[in-house]
């Protein structure tokens, strides 16, 4: 099976990453770049397992140590079409190259997407699991991981404003009436 | 929730937990202290100023991790404590 190392690599070119291999946390950030990446669409298919820690896939570790050289000089090749280089672009607006914020976000986004866990069940599981993430934290990197990957549809987002035209229109009339 | 010139700013809660498919959100579990019925969503982005007749009395309070989460939200949300973007 390919597992597209040669979009992992100019991914991280683009990002402008270079992971040190031999560092935990580099490792960290290696393996959760890549799946955020790849639940978006980036074409790669590293298979991934939920462990102690959250989703990590043991075949992707495998290749970094297998082809350090290139991990930690990322290079361009060529390698993405312009719909994959929207998603690197888009994956460098939305994340810090952070391992707290990242594991968050990708277990969060392994348990929506693989588990098929509905958003309640996916925070109270991911909270329990990233237990040792500060609370902020947390909840920053779940928001990112949906604003990235989970966009609501354009019904849920009217329904949303429905929901709330009470307090914005109560707010105006208590802004008017302070005037 | 602060107050200012006879407005209150507040953050709208929601027991409709499909809200939380929307980011700049929070999930609140009920506890003793905040005294929720049910679980609730945080809408952070529809933070809203009203005038303070609109509250009657508090019903419960967030716990300080809950507090924290919101508060670094509402940062990002408000470009708050982040440097200057660099000129392009």
């Amino acid at each position: 099976m390919m597992l597209h190392r040669d979009k992992v690599i100019e991914s991280f070119h683009q990002l402008g990453f270079s992971p040190r291999v031999g560092e935990f946390e580099d490792r960290i950030l290696i393996q959760k770049c890549v799946l955020l990446l790849q639940l978006r669409g980036l074409g790669t298919a590293y298979p991934y397992r939920l462990h102690i820690r959250g989703p990590y896939c043991v075949e992707l570790n495998r290749e970094a140590f297998a082809h350090r050289d290139e991990f930690e000089a990322p290079a361009s090749r060529g390698a993405l079409d312009e719909k994959e280089r929207a998603i690197v672009a888009a994956f460098g607006e939305t994340f810090e190259l952070r391992p707290n914020q990242l594991e968050v976000a990708a277990t969060y986004a392994y348990f929506v997407s693989c588990d098929g866990l509905d958003p309640v069940e996916a925070h109270r599981r991911t909270r329990k699991l990233k237990s040792f993430v500060p609370a902020a934290q947390q909840a920053l990197g779940i928001s990112r991981a949906k604003r990235f990957l989970y966009p609501p549809t354009e019904e849920e987002t009217r329904e949303m404003k429905d929901e709330f035209a009470l307090w914005q229109s109560a707010s105006l009339r208590s802004g008017r009436d302070h005037e | 929730m602060g107050e200012a010139n006879g407005l209150v700013v507040a953050i709208p809660l929601t027991s409709n937990l499909r809200r939380l498919a929307f980011d700049y959100t929070v999930l609140i579990e009920p506890d003793r202290r905040n005294r929720l019925s049910e679980p609730s969503v945080a809408m952070v982005f529809q933070i809203v100023s009203l005038d303070d007749q609109f509250f009657v009395h508090r019903i419960g309070v967030l716990s300080e991790e809950e507090m924290a989460a919101i508060a670094e939200m509402l940062c990002e949300l408000l470009e708050l404590g982040r440097p200057p973007a660099k000129p392009a």
